[in-house]
């Protein structure tokens, strides 16, 4: 039997290598994803255990865990430096002093931009993981080492000037030397610059303080000793752990991060994966169908039905292994593509050697595996279904109306359990074990299923009528092709359902981008009452500089400035953004709908919350909310105000007060700027950038400008989302070469008989593209509707009327005309091949 | 009067070295329009390929074949195609008919793809002579072999060619309906003076006919005009001797 099955595959080499491809296209993002991952993840493990060489223990101010990857702790004293020093377990004792800062080039340009952050540390020759590579390490208040890799990328030399930007007006530095983190120049795509401790101290404002004390321990001192001997002498509030729990609490709040990722990309493999089982389903399909007579023959010949069925599996088995081998094969290379993709939104990721794990071809593997196994049970169950008489007669089975009423049936009762099941996630509060995303993928694969399903019942009909332009156009060849798109109804609706649900997903994002494209136009021009908004450049480096605010508001053009900062803080247990303002000036600044209380008088204890997290929280005016930040611990804040939607602002306001006294960070995030209506605003402009000249890091943006900035990174992150479905799309692609394929050899003396009677090679040609063309409408005609409606859907569930529905018809319109297109492309070679075939050969192939 | 084919020295060679067939070995032959020519011989006697050859669906090793004063081997494929189209009508053994088209979409398939249009008259006495009229709605699984047949004859008849091929046309029939599709293409041939050549091995079928010629190992061993079925079966067992 098993020989059977071989001889079975590898006599049709084209059918097999379509469906590996599939397997591998399906199988390739899930692998991809879990390469990906596990590459940055061996990154930055590197990373974490090599800050911590040649250093046995670290002190920190402590701080929550969930905080810490947003925001800086405390600062320690000084002096703790030198008592740890004085301690006889201790060898060495040294402070360090860091922070986010900006570079500058000769020229005054920032560099670097949006990505990984550029961090500003202390130079200290011992505890220091950091090594001199090239030149010399600082010596004096004017020198700065650089990390190797980003002085080759940003093209600094040795000898060169650079501005450093950390909290006030940039500070001119030579390079003298180039640096690395232990043996290797891998920081994690960070920039990394050192300067002298002093100098360090004076540009982050923290004179007699440092950020962390890295110990070494005294001989051969374990580093539970070191520990808790330091643990004796440090203050209250302090963290002391050993290096390796050091490595390890960075990294953890960083693989968080990570799962993010793989699970934000797994979910696109499983939708590449899911179109995949599609196009493997119509393939055997179609393989039993084309072998009905092989296989009657061996159930004549003796073959049971279990027979029958376990070879059509094992074929569909030992397709799969191949599939996923490739697969990982293609992950690979398609996690140097994310990588590069990443880069590109988010800044440099460093380059190392693709990570596979067992773990990764496992599950890939076994994804592929399964969802063809199942994708070939239905073929399977037909193929045993086979009558052995069926070798004896040729039968051309007609879908009965009894099929029909099943088909249809079994559709809506799965597409409607799919919405149902979309609707629950959506509308109603699942349990909290499940999170609603699992509802929504259920759903939509359900939905999606019973569509295709449904569609096959509605193929014919459907069809006919995309058809009736071509018949009008074309003639005999158009009503040819119509006949031929709706002849298999079945394989019709499966084929088109592939780019159903591509399209589908196209659809939604697309219009979810627009309507969020829509709604922030909206959100700004409603909240928007300045002329100017101020923002530091990129995400990476620090903030603006407290000074760039006093500076604009000395200005005689400039009537008001309000700042704001952001910040992290632990409410109820989970991390939340609040913003900070000089609240008695913000209302001038934006609009805001206050509710309850007075915005402007919100005081140092008190907090100024969203409608909706009061009504989340349960708390209303006057009730004090309990809340940590990462400087001052536990606070309990009186809630002073409630307004009404969140907005641009966010959920939670501090007065900037208020921020001061309970954050680190001592920078604004942005600036809200009015003119003084007595000048002329080019002229009021001109005024800031002159005072901006002097800050590289920061820009100013009008109205427009500011709501470009918000829509470019909207249409970036869109742009990610169309390149992972797009994979998808590439398999529903295949999909149709593969099914117009399968069909031109089935129809293969139908065609020489065509050709006989005088039909010319083009139009065979032609009636095959007409049919691809069909189908590839039809199913992207549906996706659209799909897509409309779910997105229509999301937007109800969200239940605001912030959300801007809007429903870009140019888009949509231009998704099935680039199906139409697809459906050209995808018949090239197929209606080639059908072109080419021998009159002759076609008349007696059998 | 020129014959409606003429074949000169036709020669067609499949295959080379030792596997290499002479199927069509240096056949020289004429068929005149409006007769009815029967190609007889034992099985691998190249019977089909002869018709293959001259109805322009393979092309010859050596020689030369006409339709009219037209010369197949200076047509490319697309030339050979629009000859087809309008000057040659096929029935063969089965799988006459696309399963997708009515019989009357059928009947009609040549010209509409070469874009002309159905001559109505013509249509409807093709129809009534072959007694399809109340089929022509049906799709051919919903018709019977010799119903297929027919209309595979009407799809030929249509256009009007100055040739019908006809390879065992009968050869899936019983013997009533293989009399009847018979009777049709000499119906044709009498009626509207069609030029009609057919492959058989039958001698019943050859008994229609107006002129039998016989091949053997590639070579025209015998020319029969007014063939009766006794002198043809008499003909073939002295062939097969
Ligand atoms: N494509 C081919 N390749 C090689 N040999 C071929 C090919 N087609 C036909 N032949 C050989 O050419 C010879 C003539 O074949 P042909 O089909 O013309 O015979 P026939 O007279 O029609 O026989 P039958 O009555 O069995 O249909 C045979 O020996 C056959 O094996
Ligand atoms: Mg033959």
């Amino acid at each position: 039997m098993l020989r059977a099955t071989l001889k079975g595959l590898l006599g049709h080499k084209l059918r097999l290598a379509l469906t590996v491809l599939a397997i591998m296209l399906g199988t390739g993002l899930i692998a991809g994803s879990y390469v990906f991952t596990d590459t940055l993840d061996r990154v930055f493990s590197d990373l974490f255990s090599e800050s911590f060489a040649g250093i046995d223990a670290q002190v920190t101010s402590d701080v929550n865990d969930e905080l810490a990857s947003f925001t800086f702790p405390e600062r320690l004293p000084e002096s703790l430096v030198d008592d740890i020093t004085t301690l006889e377990e201790v060898e060495v004792a040294v402070g360090t002093v860091a922070g986010l800062v900006t570079l500058i080039d000769p020229n005054g340009e920032a560099l670097g931009g949006f990505g990984p952050p550029t961090i500003g540390t202390s130079w200290s020759d011992a505890a220091s993981p950091l090594t001199v590579r090239e030149g010399a390490a600082p010596t004096n208040d004017r020198d700065l080492v650089i990390d190797s890799s980003s002085a080759r990328r940003l093209e600094i030399e040795i000898g060169d000037e650079v501005g450093v930007i950390a909290l006030g007006t940039p500070e001119r530095f030579r390079v003298v030397g180039t640096i690395g983190l232990g043996g290797s120049s891998n920081f994690g795509g960070a920039t990394f610059v050192a300067i002298t401790y002093e100098t360090a101290q004076r540009l982050f404002d923290a004179e007699g303080n440092v950020d962390t004390i890295s110990v070494v321990g005294a001989g051969d001192i374990s580093p539970e000793a070191l520990v808790a001997a330091v643990e004796a002498i440090a203050p209250e509030n302090t963290s002391v752990v050993d290096a390796a729990t050091a490595a390890e609490q960075q990294l953890s709040g960083f693989k968080e991060a990570l799962d993010f990722v793989n699970t934000f990309l797994l979910a696109f493999g499983y939708v590449s994966l899911f179109v995949g089982g599609f196009l493997i389903f119509n393939t055997f399909q179609v393989i039993v169908v084309q072998r009905t007579q092989e296989l009657a023959l061996m159930r004549a010949i003796g073959a049971t039905k279990r027979q029958v069925r376990r070879m059509v599996l094992a074929e569909s088995v030992i397709v799969s292994v191949i599939g996923s081998i490739f697969g990982v094969v293609f992950g690979v290379v398609l996690a140097i593509g994310i990588r590069a993709a990443f880069s590109r939104f988010g800044g440099e990721i460093p380059a190392t050697t693709p990570q596979i794990q067992t773990r990764t071809v496992l599950i890939s593997m076994a994804s592929g595996i399964l969802v063809t196994l199942f994708s070939a049970l239905v073929p399977a169950y037909r193929a045993s279904a086979v009558p052995p008489i069926a070798a004896l007669r040729q039968v051309m089975a007609r879908p009965s109306e009894r099929l029909f009423r099943i088909v249809s049936t079994v559709g809506t009762i799965v597409s409607t359990l799919g919405a149902g099941v979309i609707a629950a996630g959506l509308f109603l509060d699942p349990p909290d074990q499940i999170p609603r995303a699992a509802f929504v993928g259920v759903g939509a694969a359900l939905l999606f299923i019973g569509l295709a399903v449904l569609s096959a019942a509605f193929a014919r009909p459907l069809g006919r009528t995309l058809g009736a332009p071509i018949r009008v156009a074309f003639g005999a060849v158009g009503r040819l092709a119509t006949e031929n798109a709706v002849r298999n109804p079945g394989r019709t609706a499966v084929t088109s359902a592939a780019l159903m649900i591509g399209v589908a997903l196209m659809v939604f994002v697309t219009i979810l981008a627009s309507s969020l494209e829509a709604t922030t136009n909206q959100l700004i021009e409603d909240t928007f009452k300045t002329d100017l908004v101020v923002q530091p450049i990129g995400f990476g480096g620090a903030g603006l500089s407290p000074l760039i605010a006093d500076e604009i508001e000395a200005l005689p053009e400039i009537e008001l400035v309000t700042r704001t900062r952001q910040g992290p803080m632990l409410v109820e247990g989970d991390v939340e953004f609040i913003s900070a303002a000089e609240l008695s000036k913000l209302t001038e600044a934006i609009d805001i709908e206050v509710i309850e209380g007075d915005l402007s008088t919100v005081g140092i204890d008190e907090i100024a919350i969203s409608e909706d997290a009061a009504g989340d929280l349960d708390v209303r005016i006057a009730d004090s909310l309990d809340v940590e930040f990462a400087r001052t611990g536990e606070q309990r804040l009186i809630v002073a105000a409630i307004y009404e939607e969140a907005g641009p602002a966010g959920d939670f306001y501090l007065d900037l007060e208020s921020y001061k006294q309970n954050f680190v960070e001592d920078f604004d995030q942005s600036l809200f700027v009015r003119f003084d209506r007595s000048f002329d605003t080019s002229a009021a402009r001109e005024a800031v950038e002159t005072v901006l000249d002097d800050f590289p890091g920061a820009t100013s943006l009008d109205q427009s400008e500011f709501a470009d900035q918000a829509i470019t990174g909207i249409r970036g992150f869109v742009g990610l989302v169309y390149a992972l479905l797009a994979l998808a799309l590439v398999i529903a692609f295949v999909g149709i070469v593969n099914t117009l394929l399968l069909s031109v050899i089935e129809r293969t003396r139908e065609i020489g008989l065509l050709r006989a009677v005088g039909a010319t090679r083009r139009q065979i040609r032609r009636m095959v593209t007409w049919e691809s063309v069909i189908i590839a409408v039809y199913g992207a005609l549906l996706g659209s509707a799909v897509g409309i409606v779910l997105a229509r859907a999301l937007v109800e569930a969200l239940d605001t009327d912030q959300i801007v529905f809007r429903l870009p018809i140019v888009q949509v319109v231009i998704a099935v005309a680039l199906a139409m297109v697809a459906g050209v492309v995808a018949a090239i070679y197929p209606a080639q091949r059908a072109s080419r075939l021998n009159v002759l050969e076609a008349i007696a192939y059998e | 009067m020129i014959p409606a084919i003429r074949a000169e020295q036709a020669t067609k060679v499949y295959g080379s070295g030792p596997t290499e067939v002479r199927a069509l070995d240096g056949v020289t032959v004429s068929f005149e329009q409006g007769r009815f020519s029967a190609i007889m011989g034992p099985s691998g006697s190249g019977k089909s390929t002869l018709l293959h050859c001259i109805a322009g669906l393979d092309d010859l090793t050596s020689g030369k074949v006409c339709i009219g004063d037209q010369d197949l081997g200076l047509l490319n494929d697309r030339e050979l195609t629009l000859l087809r189209r309008t000057r040659v009508g096929f029935v063969f053994q089965a799988f006459n008919l696309v399963p997708t088209l009515s019989a009357r979409e059928n009947i009609t398939l040549p010209l509409d793809i070469a874009g002309s249009s159905v001559d109505p008259q013509w249509f409807d006495r093709v129809i009534d002579v072959l007694e399809i009229g109340d089929r022509l709605g049906h799709r051919p699984s919903e018709l019977s072999g010799g119903q297929q047949q027919r209309v595979a004859v009407a799809r030929a008849l249509a256009s009007r060619p100055d040739v019908i091929f006809a390879d065992e046309p009968s050869g899936n029939l019983d013997s009533k309906s293989g009399a009847q599709l018979l009777d049709f293409l000499r119906l044709a041939v009498d009626e509207f003076h069609q030029t009609i050549v057919m492959v058989t091995h039958d001698p019943l079928a050859a008994g229609y006919s107006d002129r039998a010629v016989f091949l053997e190992d590639g070579q025209i061993v015998d020319d029969m005009p007014g063939p009766t079925p006794e002198a043809v079966f008499d003909r073939i067992k002295t062939l097969e001797v």
